[in-house]
């Protein structure tokens, strides 16, 4: 919405959206923890992916479930079923069912919450003389920094475990294919090593360039009513938008949070027992 | 509409150049919010492992242990029940074969009364036959010597009669004796 006030102004730019102000700031020496609109939509993500766990899954929970409970059951199975248990040793369920399931969760808030109009945004608009934050849509999974992070986290994850379950050599040993011929090893090595760093790279970039397409496609489209000032473009860009934001919402929007959260399963799982 | 395309492929111009020129805004690394991201993640997956997958993990755990007890105690019903319908059958076997028992001990039994009482009456019937035999036979006998007295009583006294003296024991024995030998006392008999 806020990117639609500034159209009106006829300075549209769908990255508008994505330019993230500086609102507190805060630094730790060299660290920039400054408080911004993604800073925002983080805490906002986690306290609705902390609140919708403890509201689906632990209070009123009793032997004949009721609908709310029969969602967070089905939710926690479908996760443990599908993402944990496929990809996870059962050895290392235990551990690490948790972190998977707390992955996919608070990436699909994250990415919901980044298709619902919040007044968080860096624009204002007066009201009968008060200054008002306008409505917009941002999702922090649409930031590479935010992907990049929980990538992070499962890349560290993936080396710790690799490294407590099978030793640094039997590890590291593990990564180059058996039989693998001597003198090929001087390029498998590399390989080897530059695909675990894809890995990073590919979990991070997929999550963060769906969303990010996603959202800008529905900027562009409801943005080009107001830059051709064209009335007749109303159907064509509100039904393109609407299209492309259910898709989002319905499908993508869980389709990511399942693969990153599945992909760092099988990350894991794969390096507790490479042999598998 | 001209107006418009022309619009279109400008503003797609513009957009492309603004892209361009702030392409390092969408991409750039932040590590601070890195940090955010990090913090705020491990909040949310302490908080949920401890207050929210424990206990919907337990209450899933507490109903599939009440599920295998009830299926379980079904399986034992069932095995129950299964016993209870092979004794049933085992028993109403056992009655039929009792049945047939006792019918063909019952028919047995009355066939043996049945021979018992037809024997009975049989030897009932000869018994009677007999007594009837002998005491025909003792009235005949009777009768017999009734006759051979009558005759010897009518021989002596035809005797004297003719002979006009009245015999001595020595006579009438030796008549006696000769009359009996003379007479056919059975057809005597049989003639009455």
């Amino acid at each position: 919405m806020s990117v639609l006030f500034a159209a009106a102004e006829s300075d549209f730019d769908p990255q508008h959206e994505f330019i993230l102000e500086e609102w507190i700031p805060l630094h730790l020496g060299p660290l920039d923890l400054s408080v911004n609109k993604a800073v925002a939509y983080i805490w906002l993500g986690g306290l609705l992916t902390i609140l919708l766990g403890i509201w689906l899954m632990r209070f009123g929970l009793s032997l004949r479930p009721d609908r709310r409970q029969t969602t967070g059951e089905a939710i926690y199975e479908a996760v443990q079923e599908q993402i944990a248990e496929s990809s996870i040793p059962s050895k290392a369920l235990h551990i690490w069912f948790p972190y998977v399931a707390s992955l996919f969760l608070f990436i699909w808030v994250l990415n919901i919450v980044g298709f619902v109009p919040l007044p968080i945004s860096n624009d204002k608009f007066d009201a009968f003389g008060v200054e008002l934050p306008t409505l917009g849509i941002y999702a922090a999974t649409a930031n590479l920094s935010v992907t990049l992070a929980l990538a992070l986290l499962t890349f560290g994850a993936t080396h710790v475990e690799g490294i407590r379950y099978n030793g640094v050599v039997r590890y590291f040993k593990s990564w180059i294919p058996e039989g693998a011929p001597k003198p090929l090893l001087a390029l498998i090595v590399p390989l080897e090593v530059i695909s675990q760093f894809m890995r990073l790279i590919s979990l991070s970039v997929r999550l963060f360039a769906n969303m990010l397409a996603g959202h800008m496609l529905i900027l562009v489209m409801l943005g080009l009513i107001f830059i051709f000032s064209a009335w007749w473009l109303v159907p064509f860009s509100v039904g393109f938008g609407l299209v492309i934001y259910l898709f989002e919402v319905g499908i993508v929007v869980t389709i990511q949070a399942f693969v990153f959260a599945l992909l760092s399963g099988i990350y894991i799982g794969a390096a507790i027992e490479p042999e598998h | 509409m001209r107006d418009a395309l022309l619009q279109a492929v400008l503003f797609a111009q513009e957009t492309t150049t603004t892209a361009e020129e702030d392409e390092g805004s969408l991409i750039d690394v932040v590590p601070g919010l890195m940090v955010w991201t990090v913090v705020t993640f491990l909040v949310v997956l302490w908080v949920l492992r401890r207050f929210a997958f424990r206990r919907i993990q337990a209450m899933i755990d507490q109903r599939r242990d009440r599920i295998r007890e009830a299926l379980d105690e079904a399986d034992k019903a069932r095995a129950e029940a299964r016993e209870l319908r092979e004794l049933v059958a085992r028993e109403r076997e056992e009655a039929k074969a009792d049945r047939e028992r006792i019918l063909d001990e019952s028919r047995r039994q009355a066939q043996r009364q049945l021979d018992q009482a037809r024997e009975q009456a049989d030897a009932d019937l000869k018994e009677r036959l007999e007594k009837n035999r002998e005491e025909l036979e003792a009235e005949n006998a009777r009768l017999r010597e009734q006759i051979r007295r009558d005759v010897v009583e009518l021989t002596l006294l035809a005797s004297e009669k003719v002979t006009g003296k009245v015999l001595d024991d020595d006579d009438q024995r030796r008549l006696i004796d000769e009359t009996i030998a003379e007479v056919d006392v059975k057809r005597i008999a049989s003639e009455n």
